[in-house]
This record gives structure tokens, sequence and C-alpha cells, in this order.
């Protein structure tokens, strides 16, 4: 039962996956040609920062759309919520595994058509995990890091398209303008305060997000488990 | 199986939808879901389907309360008004679709063939398509469904007379090679009837008649003649409503009399008039 609406939506997913990399791959042809024409740009180009961010706000929007999408064709086929939600989770799931295998793919080419820019991927470089070993076990944490991540970008965005598929017009401004005040507000509170709350807060985001490589994944692999039961939880009764 | 729905009651805001809707759809047949608009007749077989969750009441199948169970679901196709196809969506792929999902429920063959009477072109998006050729894509999938319940609400919403006539052709044609529940929601009443072997008729979100195709037939009848004539024989039945032309007066009534003076015609009411006059408001019977 649950086959055809994770064939479905995974299909519709991984073509969309193919239009964005065939956009990436001619980015990464351009690079060349940009490089020759205006060689004073080759120290900060657009190859110091990496694939994840692209990837990140594709499969957000991916998961965006994949909510709507997947509940009706539950509704009109004869599919449960359960198994709406357990496809369209399953889906992004690979999808978020494919996106993490190519971006692990091509990176290092990225790295290489760019004149050998040193290429770690902005996320990672942000938070400076301490990777050792062969190549290998490089491409391995890579790829499982960014699996994770993207699993969790993926999530967040299946919970937001569900909380705003049960929301009313009047609901969803509110949320959403909400949603952007409380961003604003809490971005320049987080620098200033120096209270013992929120250094606990910063202390437990240190160590969701930054202590490890696996205490990351870990983290991600919790948040993505939340958000998905949160959304069957939305959708249930959508 | 056993469909029944068990006082089912449904508001939207300040609207009362349903109000204890309790009704049985066991035999296979074909069923006509009659009721003005805004009686609540979507929103009932959105109920049974699971799309709308009703705030009391059961629908229940062979005795099983309805859940969010895929087994249940699988029995019940609802082609409704609202497109629930994505947009780009072309009409080879929603058979492939409904393949998928339905498995051996569905006659792909059938669906083509459906498509290929119509004239609907199978390669169009349906976004592209025009209101009657939506009709026909969504209602084509329908028909092509061995499922035990099958529902059309509004089938034939801008299809011309042509199409029209084939689809109620399609519809018999359907519920003779495969028996199953069909229940028709619509406001062509007139073109309906025919084909319907049980009516339901809703009214401000409860059942105000549920009978048998015959049974409908003998339900009232109308006596035409000269008013004085027609108002003192027709005063000793329940009276529906009247309408009058010059000095000519006919008045609906229950039951099929037959012992009408000389001057008065007595007629069936055919179903049609009888849900106008059954379901007309005051100011309505008035004007």
């Amino acid at each position: 039962m649950l086959r055809a609406p994770f064939k479905k939506t995974l299909v519709n997913n991984l073509f969309g996956i193919a239009i964005f990399y065939s956009f990436l791959v001619f980015l990464l042809i351009l690079v060349p040609l940009v490089l020759r024409l205006f060689p004073q740009l080759e120290q900060n180009i657009m190859m110091n920062g990496g694939f994840e961010m692209f990837s990140l706000i594709f499969i957000f929007v991916l998961a965006l759309t994949t909510v709507k999408d997947n509940l009706y064709a539950s509704m009109v086929f004869g599919r449960s919520r359960k198994t709406a939600v357990l496809s369209g989770v399953l889906s992004l799931v690979v999808c978020a595994a494919v996106l993490a295998l190519l971006d692990s793919v091509f990176n290092p080419l990225a790295s290489v058509i760019s004149r050998g820019v040193t290429y770690w991927g902005l996320m990672f470089q942000i938070f400076k995990f301490p990777v050792t070993g062969s190549p290998f076990s490089y491409f391995r944490t890579y790829l499982i890091w960014r699996f994770f991540l993207y699993c969790a970008m993926a999530m967040f965005g299946y919970l937001l398209s569900s909380i705003n598929y049960r929301l009313n017009k009047l609901g969803r401004w509110i949320f959403w303008v909400a949603f952007g005040l409380i961003a604003i507000i809490l971005l320049p509170v987080s620098f200033e305060s120096s209270s013992p709350f929120a250094f606990a807060i910063a202390g437990f985001i240190h160590f969701c997000l930054a202590s490890s490589v696996w205490g990351f994944c870990l983290s991600m692999l919790l948040f993505s488990v939340v958000a998905s039961f949160g959304s069957w939880l939305l959708q249930r009764r959508a | 199986m056993k469909l029944s729905l068990e006082g089912i009651k449904k508001t939207f805001g300040n609207v009362k939808a349903l109000e204890n809707v309790s009704l049985s759809l066991n035999e296979p047949g074909i069923y006509g879901l009659l009721g003005r608009n805004g009686a609540g007749k979507t929103t009932l077989l959105n109920i049974i389907c699971r799309r709308v969750f009703p705030d009391s009441g059961a629908v229940m199948l062979d005795g099983n309360p309805i859940g969010d169970c895929d087994e249940q679901l699988s029995l019940f196709h609802m082609m409704g008004e609202k497109t629930y196809y994505d947009e780009d969506l072309k009409f080879k792929d929603a058979v492939k679709y409904a393949e998928d999902f339905y498995g051996c429920g569905f006659r792909k063959d059938q669906a083509l063939r459906y498509a290929d009477l119509f004239g609907l072109d199978a390669g169009k998006k349906i976004e592209k398509l025009s209101t009657g050729y939506k009709t026909i894509f969504k209602s084509s999938i329908a028909l092509a469904l061995d499922i035990p319940f099958v529902f059309f609400d509004e089938p034939v919403l801008g299809l011309d007379a042509n199409h029209r006539e084939m689809f109620y052709k399609l519809l018999l044609e359907d519920c003779s090679r495969d028996p199953k529940v069909i229940v028709v929601s619509t406001h062509l009443i007139e073109e309906v009837a025919p084909l319907v072997e049980r009516f339901i008729i809703l009214k401000e979100g409860k059942v105000l008649m549920e009978k048998s195709a015959e049974s409908m037939d003998a339900y009232a009848s109308s006596v035409t003649g000269p008013k004085e004539s027609v108002e003192s024989y027709v005063a000793r039945f329940q009276i529906l409503g009247r309408s009058f032309i010059g000095k000519l007066e006919t008045a609906y009534i229950v039951g099929q009399p037959d012992d009408a003076p000389q001057g008065l015609t007595v007629q069936n009411l055919d179903v049609q008039r009888l849900f106008i006059e059954l379901t007309n408001t005051k100011k309505e019977a008035m004007a």
C-alpha cells in the first residue's frame, strides 16, 4: 500500500533533483570560463562556499511542495494520512541521501575545476569538525554529515508546510509574520544577552551542532524524527 | 460490503452542514444524491472518503468504523468537483498512477478507451484542459475502477449534451459489468433520474427522503384543472405545492389518487418536480 505513493513522490522529487543538478553542473562548467575571463576573481570565487547551501535551500523547498502533492494523491487514490506522511518522509530521506551523495562527488570536482581552490564546504567550514584519516574517510564523513543535515532540513520544511496546510488564511499570516519577527528579535538578543539561561541554550546548541560530527548527526536525526512525527500529528486530521 | 453512516454531524463555523445524518448504502446500484446548493452533498461524500472529518457520528464499513486505514480507504473513490490531481499531470500519467495505487481494481485499458471516446487528449496537462475536459479526465479514471464504492460529485460539470449522454451510457455499462455502489450527486435531476435505483434527498443538512426509484415515482402526483375543481378535490391530500397558468391550477400532492373527477388530469410527479416542491423555500413557493 505504501509502494505506490512512495514511488510517485520519489519520482517527482528525483526529477526535481535532476533539474537542480543540471543547473549546478551548468554553473560548474561556467566556472573555468569565468576564471579565464576574469582572473582577478580567482581567490574570491563562489567555490569558496559549497553546494550545501544550495542543496539545503533546494531540499527545504522540495519538502514544502511535497506535503500538498502527497496528501492530495492519497485523497484521490484511496490512501490513509499515515501512508501519505510515511511516503513523503521516506521519499525525502532518499532525496537527502541522493543529494548528499551528489554533493560529495561534485564538491571535489568543483574544487578541481576551479583550479585547486581549497574547498571543504561552507557549512562544514563554519563548524570546523576535526576529521582525520584517509581521503575515503573524509568522503564518508562528509557524506554522512550532509545526509543528516539534509534530512533535518527536509523534515523542517515538511513540518512547516504541514503547519501552513492546517492554518486558515489569517492563521498563516500570523504564523509567518511571527516566525520572521521572532527570528529578527532573537538574533540581536542572542548576541547581547549574558544571562545564564541564554548561555545554557547556546551551550546546548553548541553541544548538538558542533561538539562532534556524530553528535551533530544524532542531533539532526532526533530533530528529523520529532519533525516528521509532528507532521503526522498535523496531517492525520488535515 | 455494507456501508452505513450513523448520526453524522458537521459544522463549518456557524453553518450546520450535516445534522444527524444516518444512511445505509448496502446494495450495489446507482444512488442519486440530490440536494440544493449547500445541502451537504459534497460534505457527506467527503466524510465517507475521510477527506473531511465529522464532528460526531461514524462511518461504518461492515460494522467497523472507517479509520486511517489503507485497506478500507482503497475501496473508495470520489470523483469530485475539486481537482486533487497535480496541475501538470497528463491523463496518460494519471492512468499509470491509478494502476499503481488500485492495482487490479483499476482497468487501465478501459480508462484509455473512455478518454478516447470522449476525445480527451491523453498527453495534455490537466491545467490546460477546459472545465468539461477536466471533468472527463476525472470521470474516465473513476469509471474504470472496479472497487466497491465509487462516488461522482457533479460528474457532468461543463459537459455538453453529447458528452453527458455518453457519460450516462458508460456509467450504466460500468455498473452492469462490475456491480458496485455508485453515488451520483448532481443538479441535473431529469437527466440522471432514469439511471438511478435509489434516491437520497438532502435538505439543509438532513436526509429529507430516501426511497427507491419505484417508490419515488409513486410518491406524489400532480392534479391539473380549473382552479376551483382542483382546490376542492385536493383538499383531502397533503399538498406539496401549487402552480398557476391563467385559470388553470396544478396542485402537487402526496399519493396517487385514482378517483379524480372528470376534467382533472392526474399524473405521476417526476423526480425533478417532486424535488423542487420538497425543497422550495416559502419565498420560492410564493413566487
